[in-house]
Protein backbone atom coordinates (compact mmCIF):
# COMPACT_ATOMS: atom_id res chain seq x y z
CA UNK A 1 0.00 0.00 0.00
CA UNK A 2 2.01 3.32 -0.94
CA UNK A 3 1.17 5.85 1.58
CA UNK A 4 -0.30 9.36 0.05
CA UNK A 5 1.19 12.48 1.14
CA UNK A 6 -0.12 15.72 0.73
CA UNK A 7 2.59 16.51 -1.75
CA UNK A 8 2.60 14.26 -4.17
CA UNK A 9 2.28 15.59 -7.68
CA UNK A 10 -0.63 13.91 -9.27
CA UNK A 11 -2.64 14.24 -6.44
CA UNK A 12 -2.50 17.70 -6.43
CA UNK A 13 -3.68 18.08 -9.93
CA UNK A 14 -6.72 15.76 -8.91
CA UNK A 15 -7.74 17.89 -6.02
CA UNK A 16 -7.34 20.91 -8.04
CA UNK A 17 -9.78 18.48 -10.85
CA UNK A 18 -12.01 17.79 -8.10
CA UNK A 19 -12.83 21.08 -7.06
CA UNK A 20 -13.49 21.92 -11.18
CA UNK A 21 -15.73 18.87 -11.75
CA UNK A 22 -19.37 19.78 -11.68
CA UNK A 23 -21.95 17.20 -11.05
CA UNK A 24 -22.08 14.45 -13.70
CA UNK A 25 -24.12 11.39 -13.94
CA UNK A 26 -22.80 8.52 -12.02
CA UNK A 27 -23.73 5.12 -14.16
CA UNK A 28 -22.58 3.08 -11.34
CA UNK A 29 -24.77 3.71 -8.37
CA UNK A 30 -23.14 3.90 -5.03
CA UNK A 31 -25.01 1.15 -3.20
CA UNK A 32 -22.72 -1.66 -5.55
CA UNK A 33 -19.06 0.62 -4.70
CA UNK A 34 -16.51 -0.77 -2.87
CA UNK A 35 -16.37 1.86 0.08
CA UNK A 36 -19.02 4.52 0.62
CA UNK A 37 -18.39 7.35 2.92
CA UNK A 38 -15.07 5.86 3.74
CA UNK A 39 -16.61 2.67 5.28
CA UNK A 40 -15.20 -0.92 3.50
CA UNK A 41 -18.33 -2.84 2.46
CA UNK A 42 -18.60 -6.63 2.16
CA UNK A 43 -18.48 -6.34 -1.57
CA UNK A 44 -14.70 -6.02 -1.49
CA UNK A 45 -14.26 -8.93 0.95
CA UNK A 46 -12.54 -12.24 -0.09
CA UNK A 47 -15.34 -14.13 2.23
CA UNK A 48 -18.13 -12.31 0.38
CA UNK A 49 -19.73 -14.94 -2.89
CA UNK A 50 -22.24 -12.47 -4.75
CA UNK A 51 -21.68 -13.88 -8.36
CA UNK A 52 -24.94 -15.70 -9.24
CA UNK A 53 -23.30 -18.78 -10.29
CA UNK A 54 -21.30 -19.43 -7.11
CA UNK A 55 -24.13 -18.33 -4.80
CA UNK A 56 -26.02 -21.20 -6.97
CA UNK A 57 -23.37 -23.88 -6.50
CA UNK A 58 -23.26 -22.54 -2.38
CA UNK A 59 -26.62 -23.09 -1.97
CA UNK A 60 -27.61 -26.71 -3.74
CA UNK A 61 -31.93 -26.50 -4.98
CA UNK A 62 -31.92 -22.21 -4.87
CA UNK A 63 -32.61 -22.84 -8.48
CA UNK A 64 -35.38 -25.08 -8.27
CA UNK A 65 -38.44 -22.16 -8.14
CA UNK A 66 -35.88 -18.95 -8.29
CA UNK A 67 -32.23 -17.82 -9.93
CA UNK A 68 -29.97 -15.72 -8.31
CA UNK A 69 -30.06 -14.15 -11.35
CA UNK A 70 -33.31 -12.28 -11.30
CA UNK A 71 -33.76 -8.99 -9.45
CA UNK A 72 -35.27 -9.80 -6.53
CA UNK A 73 -32.03 -11.08 -5.14
CA UNK A 74 -30.24 -7.67 -5.87
CA UNK A 75 -27.01 -7.41 -4.30
CA UNK A 76 -27.55 -10.36 -1.58
CA UNK A 77 -24.76 -12.71 -1.49
CA UNK A 78 -23.59 -14.76 1.06
CA UNK A 79 -20.81 -14.39 3.62
CA UNK A 80 -18.36 -17.54 3.82
CA UNK A 81 -16.85 -15.80 6.69
CA UNK A 82 -19.70 -16.15 9.21
CA UNK A 83 -21.88 -18.56 6.99
CA UNK A 84 -24.52 -15.80 7.16
CA UNK A 85 -26.39 -13.40 3.92
CA UNK A 86 -25.68 -10.05 3.38
CA UNK A 87 -25.59 -7.22 1.15
CA UNK A 88 -22.74 -6.30 -0.89
CA UNK A 89 -23.46 -2.78 0.28
CA UNK A 90 -23.21 -3.45 4.29
CA UNK A 91 -20.74 -2.02 6.31
CA UNK A 92 -17.59 -4.71 6.40
CA UNK A 93 -17.18 -6.69 10.22
CA UNK A 94 -13.63 -6.75 12.02
CA UNK A 95 -13.04 -9.66 10.09
CA UNK A 96 -12.93 -7.79 6.60
CA UNK A 97 -10.38 -9.21 4.19
CA UNK A 98 -9.34 -7.65 1.01
CA UNK A 99 -10.61 -9.38 -2.13
CA UNK A 100 -7.17 -9.58 -4.11
CA UNK A 101 -8.46 -11.34 -7.15
CA UNK B 1 -3.60 -8.99 5.68
CA UNK B 2 -6.29 -7.95 7.89
CA UNK B 3 -7.95 -4.60 7.92
CA UNK B 4 -10.68 -3.46 10.10
CA UNK B 5 -13.18 -2.09 7.64
CA UNK B 6 -10.89 0.61 6.35
CA UNK B 7 -10.90 2.38 2.76
CA UNK B 8 -7.35 1.64 1.97
CA UNK B 9 -8.06 -1.69 1.95
CA UNK B 10 -11.31 -1.49 -0.50
CA UNK B 11 -9.39 0.90 -2.31
CA UNK B 12 -6.47 -1.69 -2.67
CA UNK B 13 -8.82 -4.76 -3.47
CA UNK B 14 -9.85 -5.84 -6.95
CA UNK B 15 -12.37 -4.67 -8.21
CA UNK B 16 -15.87 -5.77 -6.69
CA UNK B 17 -18.83 -6.03 -8.17
CA UNK B 18 -20.50 -3.56 -10.06
CA UNK B 19 -24.03 -3.18 -11.23
CA UNK B 20 -26.48 -0.66 -11.60
CA UNK B 21 -27.19 0.15 -15.09
CA UNK B 22 -25.36 -2.86 -16.12
CA UNK B 23 -28.78 -4.36 -14.42
CA UNK B 24 -30.29 -3.91 -17.97
CA UNK B 25 -28.15 -6.65 -19.33
CA UNK B 26 -26.88 -9.01 -16.33
CA UNK B 27 -30.53 -9.77 -14.44
CA UNK B 28 -32.96 -11.89 -16.51
CA UNK B 29 -35.41 -9.76 -15.31
CA UNK B 30 -34.62 -7.09 -17.63
CA UNK B 31 -34.08 -10.03 -20.30
CA UNK B 32 -37.29 -11.47 -19.94
CA UNK B 33 -38.61 -7.87 -20.69
CA UNK B 34 -36.19 -7.44 -23.74
CA UNK B 35 -37.02 -10.90 -25.11
CA UNK B 36 -40.81 -10.52 -24.45
CA UNK B 37 -41.36 -6.97 -25.69
CA UNK B 38 -39.23 -8.18 -28.83
CA UNK B 39 -40.94 -10.79 -29.88
CA UNK B 40 -44.26 -8.59 -29.58
CA UNK B 41 -43.40 -5.98 -31.59
CA UNK B 42 -41.64 -8.49 -34.24
CA UNK B 43 -45.21 -10.33 -34.08
CA UNK B 44 -47.11 -7.02 -35.00
CA UNK B 45 -44.76 -5.70 -37.61
CA UNK B 46 -44.57 -9.19 -39.31
CA UNK B 47 -48.14 -8.60 -39.20
CA UNK B 48 -48.58 -5.60 -40.79
CA UNK B 49 -45.76 -6.28 -43.30
CA UNK B 50 -48.23 -9.03 -44.49
CA UNK B 51 -45.55 -11.77 -43.27
CA UNK B 52 -46.99 -13.19 -40.40
CA UNK B 53 -45.99 -16.84 -41.55
CA UNK B 54 -42.51 -16.54 -40.53
CA UNK B 55 -43.97 -15.55 -36.60
CA UNK B 56 -46.33 -18.81 -37.32
CA UNK B 57 -43.86 -21.25 -38.48
CA UNK B 58 -41.40 -19.94 -35.31
CA UNK B 59 -44.92 -20.87 -32.83
CA UNK B 60 -45.19 -24.24 -34.51
CA UNK B 61 -45.57 -27.11 -31.45
CA UNK B 62 -47.91 -30.37 -31.89
CA UNK B 63 -49.69 -29.69 -28.93
CA UNK B 64 -53.27 -29.33 -30.69
CA UNK B 65 -52.51 -32.20 -32.96
CA UNK B 66 -55.50 -34.34 -31.45
CA UNK B 67 -53.26 -37.29 -32.88
CA UNK B 68 -54.40 -40.93 -32.70
CA UNK B 69 -51.49 -42.88 -34.01
CA UNK B 70 -47.55 -42.57 -33.72
CA UNK B 71 -47.69 -42.97 -37.77
CA UNK B 72 -49.77 -39.62 -37.89
CA UNK B 73 -47.47 -37.88 -35.22
CA UNK B 74 -44.68 -39.41 -37.05
CA UNK B 75 -45.89 -37.15 -40.43
CA UNK B 76 -46.14 -33.86 -38.31
CA UNK B 77 -42.97 -34.00 -37.45
CA UNK B 78 -41.07 -35.25 -40.54
CA UNK B 79 -43.75 -32.55 -42.65
CA UNK B 80 -42.46 -30.25 -40.71
CA UNK B 81 -38.92 -31.05 -39.81
CA UNK B 82 -37.49 -27.90 -40.55
CA UNK B 83 -39.71 -25.71 -39.35
CA UNK B 84 -38.41 -27.65 -35.85
CA UNK B 85 -34.80 -27.08 -36.68
CA UNK B 86 -35.71 -23.26 -36.92
CA UNK B 87 -37.43 -23.19 -33.90
CA UNK B 88 -34.84 -24.71 -32.20
CA UNK B 89 -31.76 -22.37 -33.40
CA UNK B 90 -34.16 -19.30 -32.60
CA UNK B 91 -34.95 -20.63 -28.49
CA UNK B 92 -31.12 -21.57 -29.17
CA UNK B 93 -29.98 -18.13 -29.76
CA UNK B 94 -31.94 -16.26 -27.98
CA UNK B 95 -31.84 -17.66 -24.78
CA UNK B 96 -28.10 -18.93 -25.20
CA UNK B 97 -26.24 -15.63 -26.25
CA UNK B 98 -28.70 -13.96 -23.32
CA UNK B 99 -27.76 -16.12 -20.63
CA UNK B 100 -24.31 -16.33 -21.77
CA UNK B 101 -24.44 -12.35 -21.09
CA UNK B 102 -25.38 -12.98 -18.00
CA UNK B 103 -22.41 -15.23 -17.57
CA UNK B 104 -23.70 -18.81 -17.89
CA UNK B 105 -21.27 -21.14 -19.81
CA UNK B 106 -22.52 -21.74 -23.26
CA UNK B 107 -20.25 -24.83 -23.35
CA UNK B 108 -23.14 -26.07 -20.69
CA UNK B 109 -25.77 -24.30 -21.97
CA UNK B 110 -26.06 -25.32 -25.42
CA UNK B 111 -26.19 -29.61 -25.12
CA UNK B 112 -28.14 -29.01 -21.98
CA UNK B 113 -30.81 -26.82 -23.86
CA UNK B 114 -30.85 -29.34 -26.88
CA UNK B 115 -32.02 -31.90 -24.22
CA UNK B 116 -34.06 -29.15 -22.79
CA UNK B 117 -35.97 -28.85 -26.23
CA UNK B 118 -35.95 -32.06 -27.08
CA UNK B 119 -37.79 -33.30 -23.62
CA UNK B 120 -40.59 -30.30 -24.28
CA UNK B 121 -41.23 -31.70 -27.77
CA UNK B 122 -42.46 -34.98 -25.88
CA UNK B 123 -44.50 -33.00 -23.23
CA UNK B 124 -46.44 -31.29 -26.46
CA UNK B 125 -46.80 -34.51 -27.85
CA UNK B 126 -47.72 -36.06 -25.38
CA UNK B 127 -50.30 -32.99 -24.66
CA UNK B 128 -51.47 -33.47 -28.12
CA UNK B 129 -52.95 -36.59 -28.10
CA UNK B 130 -56.27 -36.99 -28.52
CA UNK B 131 -57.28 -39.04 -25.54
CA UNK B 132 -54.78 -37.03 -23.34
CA UNK B 133 -57.46 -34.86 -21.15
CA UNK B 134 -59.33 -38.30 -20.01
CA UNK B 135 -55.91 -39.44 -18.35
CA UNK B 136 -55.41 -35.70 -16.53
CA UNK B 137 -51.80 -35.97 -18.92
CA UNK B 138 -51.85 -32.08 -18.66
CA UNK B 139 -48.47 -31.24 -19.94
CA UNK B 140 -47.45 -28.96 -16.85
CA UNK B 141 -48.02 -32.19 -14.97
CA UNK B 142 -46.43 -34.37 -16.84
CA UNK B 143 -43.29 -32.28 -17.79
CA UNK B 144 -43.01 -32.37 -13.81
CA UNK B 145 -43.27 -35.71 -12.67
CA UNK B 146 -41.11 -36.70 -16.08
CA UNK B 147 -38.77 -34.11 -14.43
CA UNK B 148 -38.25 -35.36 -11.25
CA UNK B 149 -37.69 -38.91 -12.59
CA UNK B 150 -35.80 -38.41 -14.65
CA UNK B 151 -33.64 -35.62 -12.29
CA UNK B 152 -33.88 -38.43 -9.06
CA UNK B 153 -33.47 -41.91 -11.20
CA UNK B 154 -30.79 -41.24 -13.84
CA UNK B 155 -28.72 -38.52 -11.91
CA UNK B 156 -27.72 -35.73 -14.90
CA UNK B 157 -24.64 -33.42 -13.93
CA UNK B 158 -25.50 -30.37 -12.18
CA UNK B 159 -24.05 -28.51 -14.82
CA UNK B 160 -27.15 -28.89 -17.05
CA UNK B 161 -28.86 -26.80 -14.92
CA UNK B 162 -27.54 -23.86 -17.03
CA UNK B 163 -29.99 -24.73 -19.38
CA UNK B 164 -32.50 -25.50 -16.54
CA UNK B 165 -33.21 -21.94 -16.08
CA UNK B 166 -36.64 -21.87 -14.77
CA UNK B 167 -36.75 -18.31 -13.46
CA UNK B 168 -35.67 -17.13 -16.63
CA UNK B 169 -38.56 -19.05 -19.01
CA UNK B 170 -41.09 -17.85 -16.39
CA UNK B 171 -40.41 -14.53 -16.27
CA UNK B 172 -39.81 -14.11 -20.32
CA UNK B 173 -43.59 -15.90 -20.32
CA UNK B 174 -45.29 -13.88 -18.30
CA UNK B 175 -43.89 -10.70 -19.78
CA UNK B 176 -45.80 -12.50 -23.28
CA UNK B 177 -48.98 -12.99 -21.47
CA UNK B 178 -48.99 -9.38 -20.87
CA UNK B 179 -49.45 -9.24 -24.71
CA UNK B 180 -52.25 -11.26 -24.48
CA UNK B 181 -53.96 -9.48 -21.20
CA UNK B 182 -56.04 -6.63 -21.77
CA UNK B 183 -54.73 -3.60 -19.73
CA UNK B 184 -58.83 -2.63 -18.84
CA UNK B 185 -58.87 -6.20 -16.96
CA UNK B 186 -55.45 -5.25 -15.28
CA UNK B 187 -57.13 -2.15 -14.05
CA UNK B 188 -60.56 -3.60 -12.75
CA UNK B 189 -59.47 -6.73 -11.17
CA UNK B 190 -56.11 -5.18 -9.80
CA UNK B 191 -57.18 -3.60 -7.19
CA UNK B 192 -59.02 -6.59 -5.65
CA UNK B 193 -56.22 -8.62 -5.95
CA UNK B 194 -54.31 -5.90 -4.16
CA UNK B 195 -56.14 -6.05 -1.47
CA UNK B 196 -56.33 -10.19 -1.62
CA UNK B 197 -52.54 -10.18 -1.82
CA UNK B 198 -52.05 -7.44 1.22
CA UNK B 199 -54.66 -9.38 3.43
CA UNK B 200 -52.77 -12.98 3.08
CA UNK B 201 -49.25 -11.65 2.72
CA UNK B 202 -49.75 -10.06 5.88
CA UNK B 203 -51.43 -12.45 7.47
CA UNK B 204 -49.63 -15.51 6.18
CA UNK B 205 -46.13 -13.89 7.03
CA UNK B 206 -47.17 -12.91 10.84
CA UNK B 207 -48.15 -16.46 11.62
CA UNK B 208 -45.44 -18.36 10.55
CA UNK B 209 -43.01 -15.83 12.06
CA UNK B 210 -45.72 -15.66 15.42
CA UNK B 211 -45.98 -19.71 15.54
CA UNK B 212 -41.68 -20.06 14.84
CA UNK B 213 -40.54 -17.85 17.67
CA UNK B 214 -43.37 -17.91 20.38
CA UNK B 215 -44.75 -21.86 20.09
CA UNK B 216 -41.52 -23.82 18.36
CA UNK B 217 -38.51 -21.13 20.05
CA UNK B 218 -36.90 -20.67 16.34
CA UNK B 219 -34.35 -18.55 15.45
CA UNK B 220 -35.96 -14.98 14.15
CA UNK B 221 -34.13 -14.31 11.40
CA UNK B 222 -35.21 -18.36 10.52
CA UNK B 223 -39.02 -17.76 11.21
CA UNK B 224 -38.81 -14.63 9.54
CA UNK B 225 -36.98 -16.31 5.98
CA UNK B 226 -39.43 -18.78 6.37
CA UNK B 227 -42.65 -16.28 6.89
CA UNK B 228 -41.96 -13.79 4.43
CA UNK B 229 -40.92 -17.23 1.85
CA UNK B 230 -44.52 -18.61 2.51
CA UNK B 231 -46.40 -15.13 2.05
CA UNK B 232 -45.28 -13.85 -0.68
CA UNK B 233 -42.90 -15.75 -3.08
CA UNK B 234 -40.69 -18.88 -2.21
CA UNK B 235 -37.41 -19.02 -2.34
CA UNK B 236 -37.07 -15.57 -4.03
CA UNK B 237 -38.32 -13.49 -1.15
CA UNK B 238 -36.66 -16.03 1.25
CA UNK B 239 -33.14 -15.22 -0.63
CA UNK B 240 -33.96 -11.87 0.27
CA UNK B 241 -34.82 -11.51 3.11
CA UNK B 242 -32.18 -13.68 4.50
CA UNK B 243 -30.00 -10.94 3.29
CA UNK B 244 -32.45 -8.37 5.57
CA UNK B 245 -32.10 -10.43 8.69
CA UNK B 246 -28.69 -12.39 8.26
CA UNK B 247 -29.81 -15.23 8.11
CA UNK B 248 -27.85 -18.13 8.17
CA UNK B 249 -27.13 -20.48 5.59
CA UNK B 250 -29.08 -23.27 7.04
CA UNK B 251 -31.92 -20.90 7.35
CA UNK B 252 -32.26 -20.60 3.63
CA UNK B 253 -31.54 -23.87 3.07
CA UNK B 254 -34.65 -24.76 5.51
CA UNK B 255 -36.51 -22.60 3.67
CA UNK B 256 -36.17 -23.34 0.18
CA UNK B 257 -36.66 -27.24 1.40
CA UNK B 258 -40.03 -26.60 2.74
CA UNK B 259 -41.11 -24.18 0.16
CA UNK B 260 -40.05 -26.56 -2.85
CA UNK B 261 -41.28 -29.25 -0.99
CA UNK B 262 -44.89 -27.80 -0.09
CA UNK B 263 -44.79 -26.17 -3.70
CA UNK B 264 -44.39 -29.54 -4.94
CA UNK B 265 -47.56 -30.77 -3.01
CA UNK B 266 -49.68 -27.88 -4.31
CA UNK B 267 -48.97 -28.69 -7.99
CA UNK B 268 -50.46 -31.85 -7.85
CA UNK B 269 -53.25 -30.88 -5.45
CA UNK B 270 -54.65 -27.46 -6.11
CA UNK B 271 -56.44 -28.29 -9.39
CA UNK B 272 -57.70 -31.78 -8.44
CA UNK B 273 -59.24 -29.91 -5.45
CA UNK B 274 -60.51 -27.18 -7.57
CA UNK B 275 -61.73 -29.72 -9.56
CA UNK B 276 -63.40 -31.94 -6.90
CA UNK B 277 -65.07 -28.29 -5.45
CA UNK B 278 -66.15 -27.64 -8.84
CA UNK B 279 -64.54 -24.15 -8.88
CA UNK B 280 -64.94 -21.67 -11.73
CA UNK B 281 -61.59 -21.30 -13.49
CA UNK B 282 -60.73 -17.86 -12.35
CA UNK B 283 -61.75 -18.51 -9.08
CA UNK B 284 -59.55 -21.46 -8.60
CA UNK B 285 -56.51 -19.47 -10.50
CA UNK B 286 -56.94 -17.01 -7.44
CA UNK B 287 -57.00 -19.76 -4.97
CA UNK B 288 -53.84 -21.25 -6.26
CA UNK B 289 -52.39 -17.32 -6.61
CA UNK B 290 -52.85 -17.25 -2.93
CA UNK B 291 -51.83 -20.35 -1.99
CA UNK B 292 -48.65 -20.98 -4.09
CA UNK B 293 -45.61 -20.05 -3.26
CA UNK B 294 -43.33 -19.69 -6.35
CA UNK B 295 -44.22 -18.33 -9.98
CA UNK B 296 -43.67 -20.95 -11.67
CA UNK B 297 -45.32 -23.67 -9.52
CA UNK B 298 -48.41 -21.47 -9.37
CA UNK B 299 -48.34 -21.37 -13.26
CA UNK B 300 -47.89 -24.99 -13.47
CA UNK B 301 -51.22 -25.54 -11.46
CA UNK B 302 -53.12 -23.02 -12.59
CA UNK B 303 -52.63 -24.02 -16.30
CA UNK B 304 -53.22 -27.18 -15.01
CA UNK B 305 -56.86 -26.67 -13.93
CA UNK B 306 -56.96 -24.29 -16.70
CA UNK B 307 -56.41 -27.22 -19.70
CA UNK B 308 -58.73 -29.79 -16.54
CA UNK B 309 -62.03 -27.26 -17.16
CA UNK B 310 -61.23 -26.20 -20.96
CA UNK B 311 -60.92 -22.81 -19.81
CA UNK B 312 -56.91 -22.34 -19.62
CA UNK B 313 -56.89 -18.39 -20.20
CA UNK B 314 -59.23 -17.07 -17.40
CA UNK B 315 -57.55 -19.52 -14.44
CA UNK B 316 -53.70 -18.21 -16.18
CA UNK B 317 -55.53 -14.19 -15.79
CA UNK B 318 -56.60 -14.44 -12.72
CA UNK B 319 -53.58 -16.42 -11.21
CA UNK B 320 -51.38 -13.75 -13.18
CA UNK B 321 -53.56 -11.01 -11.22
CA UNK B 322 -53.11 -12.40 -7.73
CA UNK B 323 -50.01 -13.58 -7.51
CA UNK B 324 -47.69 -11.46 -9.95
CA UNK B 325 -49.73 -8.44 -9.63
CA UNK B 326 -50.54 -9.14 -6.01
CA UNK B 327 -48.43 -10.96 -3.78
CA UNK B 328 -45.10 -10.27 -5.55
CA UNK B 329 -45.18 -6.74 -4.86
CA UNK B 330 -44.62 -7.05 -1.66
CA UNK B 331 -40.97 -8.89 -1.67
CA UNK B 332 -38.97 -5.03 -1.39
CA UNK B 333 -41.72 -3.88 1.62
CA UNK B 334 -40.90 -6.83 3.60
CA UNK B 335 -37.45 -7.13 3.05
CA UNK B 336 -37.55 -3.03 4.48
CA UNK B 337 -39.38 -4.10 7.03
CA UNK B 338 -37.06 -7.34 8.47
CA UNK B 339 -34.48 -4.93 7.80
CA UNK B 340 -35.59 -2.46 9.85
CA UNK B 341 -36.78 -4.84 12.91
CA UNK B 342 -33.13 -6.39 12.30
CA UNK B 343 -31.26 -3.72 13.19
CA UNK B 344 -33.31 -1.46 15.11
CA UNK B 345 -35.10 -4.41 17.76
CA UNK B 346 -32.53 -7.14 17.25
CA UNK B 347 -29.57 -6.41 16.66
CA UNK B 348 -29.68 -2.66 17.70
CA UNK B 349 -27.81 -0.95 15.03
CA UNK B 350 -24.61 -3.85 15.56
CA UNK B 351 -25.55 -5.37 12.17
CA UNK B 352 -23.23 -2.86 9.96
CA UNK B 353 -26.81 -2.59 7.61
CA UNK B 354 -29.13 0.11 7.60
CA UNK B 355 -32.96 -0.18 6.15
CA UNK B 356 -33.05 1.54 2.62
CA UNK B 357 -36.58 2.41 1.33
CA UNK B 358 -34.58 2.22 -2.12
CA UNK B 359 -34.79 -1.81 -1.57
CA UNK B 360 -38.51 -1.61 -2.82
CA UNK B 361 -37.03 -0.53 -6.00
CA UNK B 362 -33.63 -2.79 -6.29
CA UNK B 363 -35.75 -5.87 -5.41
CA UNK B 364 -38.83 -5.18 -7.23
CA UNK B 365 -39.27 -8.25 -10.20
CA UNK B 366 -38.85 -6.04 -13.12
CA UNK B 367 -40.32 -8.35 -15.35
CA UNK B 368 -43.68 -7.18 -14.51
CA UNK B 369 -42.92 -3.98 -15.66
CA UNK B 370 -42.20 -6.08 -19.19
CA UNK B 371 -46.19 -7.47 -18.29
CA UNK B 372 -47.41 -4.15 -18.28
CA UNK B 373 -45.86 -2.85 -20.89
CA UNK B 374 -46.37 -5.56 -23.64
CA UNK B 375 -50.26 -5.08 -21.88
CA UNK B 376 -50.62 -1.59 -22.66
CA UNK B 377 -48.65 -2.00 -26.19
CA UNK B 378 -51.04 -4.64 -27.38
CA UNK B 379 -54.37 -3.41 -26.32
CA UNK B 380 -53.43 0.00 -28.01
CA UNK B 381 -52.67 -1.73 -31.23
CA UNK B 382 -55.79 -4.15 -31.06
CA UNK B 383 -57.90 -0.70 -30.00
CA UNK B 384 -57.50 0.14 -34.26
CA UNK B 385 -59.53 -3.44 -35.21
CA UNK B 386 -63.27 -3.46 -35.21
CA UNK B 387 -64.22 -7.39 -33.24
CA UNK B 388 -64.58 -9.14 -37.00
CA UNK B 389 -61.51 -7.79 -37.82
CA UNK B 390 -59.96 -8.78 -34.74
CA UNK B 391 -60.99 -12.23 -34.49
CA UNK B 392 -59.97 -12.69 -38.47
CA UNK B 393 -57.34 -11.20 -38.89
CA UNK B 394 -55.44 -9.84 -35.12
CA UNK B 395 -55.80 -13.27 -33.50
CA UNK B 396 -54.92 -15.80 -36.06
CA UNK B 397 -51.73 -13.60 -37.13
CA UNK B 398 -50.60 -12.28 -33.73
CA UNK B 399 -52.26 -12.98 -30.67
CA UNK B 400 -52.09 -16.94 -31.41
CA UNK B 401 -48.55 -17.23 -32.33
CA UNK B 402 -47.54 -15.12 -28.88
CA UNK B 403 -49.43 -17.97 -27.37
CA UNK B 404 -47.58 -20.53 -28.82
CA UNK B 405 -44.33 -18.82 -28.07
CA UNK B 406 -45.71 -18.26 -24.38
CA UNK B 407 -46.46 -22.03 -24.11
CA UNK B 408 -43.13 -22.89 -25.38
CA UNK B 409 -41.32 -20.73 -22.45
CA UNK B 410 -43.78 -22.33 -20.22
CA UNK B 411 -43.10 -26.23 -20.90
CA UNK B 412 -39.30 -25.11 -21.14
CA UNK B 413 -40.25 -24.09 -16.92
CA UNK B 414 -42.41 -26.72 -15.93
CA UNK B 415 -39.40 -29.32 -17.36
CA UNK B 416 -36.76 -27.45 -15.46
CA UNK B 417 -38.30 -27.48 -12.13
CA UNK B 418 -38.82 -31.09 -12.05
CA UNK B 419 -35.08 -31.21 -13.77
CA UNK B 420 -33.80 -29.14 -11.34
CA UNK B 421 -35.39 -30.55 -8.00
CA UNK B 422 -33.03 -33.39 -6.85
CA UNK B 423 -34.11 -34.65 -3.55
CA UNK B 424 -31.05 -35.92 -2.31
CA UNK B 425 -29.64 -32.17 -2.58
CA UNK B 426 -32.39 -30.30 -0.52
CA UNK B 427 -31.64 -29.93 3.14
CA UNK B 428 -33.17 -32.36 6.25
CA UNK B 429 -35.46 -30.08 7.88
CA UNK B 430 -36.49 -30.32 12.01
CA UNK B 431 -39.69 -30.74 13.08
CA UNK B 432 -40.14 -27.43 14.66
CA UNK B 433 -39.52 -25.73 11.33
CA UNK B 434 -41.88 -27.98 9.37
CA UNK B 435 -44.49 -27.28 11.40
CA UNK B 436 -44.23 -24.39 11.75
CA UNK B 437 -44.12 -23.85 7.99
CA UNK B 438 -46.86 -26.37 7.80
CA UNK B 439 -49.35 -24.24 9.79
CA UNK B 440 -48.45 -21.26 7.66
CA UNK B 441 -49.19 -23.04 4.56
CA UNK B 442 -53.03 -24.31 6.04
CA UNK B 443 -53.81 -20.86 7.47
CA UNK B 444 -52.33 -19.62 3.69
CA UNK B 445 -54.71 -22.13 1.69
CA UNK B 446 -58.23 -21.74 3.94
CA UNK B 447 -57.63 -17.82 3.95
CA UNK B 448 -56.74 -18.08 0.16
CA UNK B 449 -60.10 -20.22 -0.49
CA UNK B 450 -62.04 -18.04 1.88
CA UNK B 451 -61.01 -14.83 -0.04
CA UNK B 452 -61.30 -16.39 -3.63
CA UNK B 453 -64.39 -18.12 -3.32
CA UNK B 454 -66.56 -16.31 -0.35
CA UNK B 455 -65.33 -12.98 -0.35
CA UNK B 456 -64.17 -11.84 -3.67
CA UNK B 457 -65.66 -15.14 -5.48
CA UNK B 458 -68.18 -13.21 -7.57
CA UNK B 459 -65.34 -10.78 -9.10
CA UNK B 460 -63.07 -14.07 -10.19
CA UNK B 461 -65.25 -15.89 -11.47
CA UNK B 462 -66.71 -12.71 -13.74
CA UNK B 463 -62.67 -13.90 -15.75
CA UNK B 464 -62.88 -15.24 -18.86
Amino acid sequence: MILKSGYRFSEKIMVKQQAKAKWRFNPIPFRFNAAQNGVARCAACRFFTGAPAALERAIPGVNILSSTYGSVRADTGLCERHGVFTTARSAACPQFEANRR
Amino acid sequence: MTNVGSLDASREAAKPERRGWKELYLKEDWWAVWLGLALMVFAILSFQAGSSNIVKALAINPGGLKWNSFGQLAGHFAQNAQLYLYQFLFWLVLFGATTAIMGVKLKEFVPAFIFLYIGALIMFAIAGWANAAQFNLEAPLVALIIGLVIANVFRLPAWMDSAFRVEYYIKTGIVLLGATFPITLVLTAGPVAIVQATIISLVTCLVIYFIGTRVFGLEKPLAAVMGVGGAVCGVSASMAIAASVNAKKDHLYTSVTLVVGWALVMILVLPFVSRALDLPAGVAGAWIGTSEFADAAGFAAATTYGKMVGNEDAAIKSFTLMKVIGRDLWIGIWSVVFAAIATFVWEKGQSGRVPDAREIWWRFPKFVIGFFAASILMSAFTSGFNTPDFNTAVRPNVIAPLVSLRTWTFIFCFLSIGLTTRFRDLHIVGWKAFWTFSIGVAANVVLGYILSVIVFGDYWAAIH
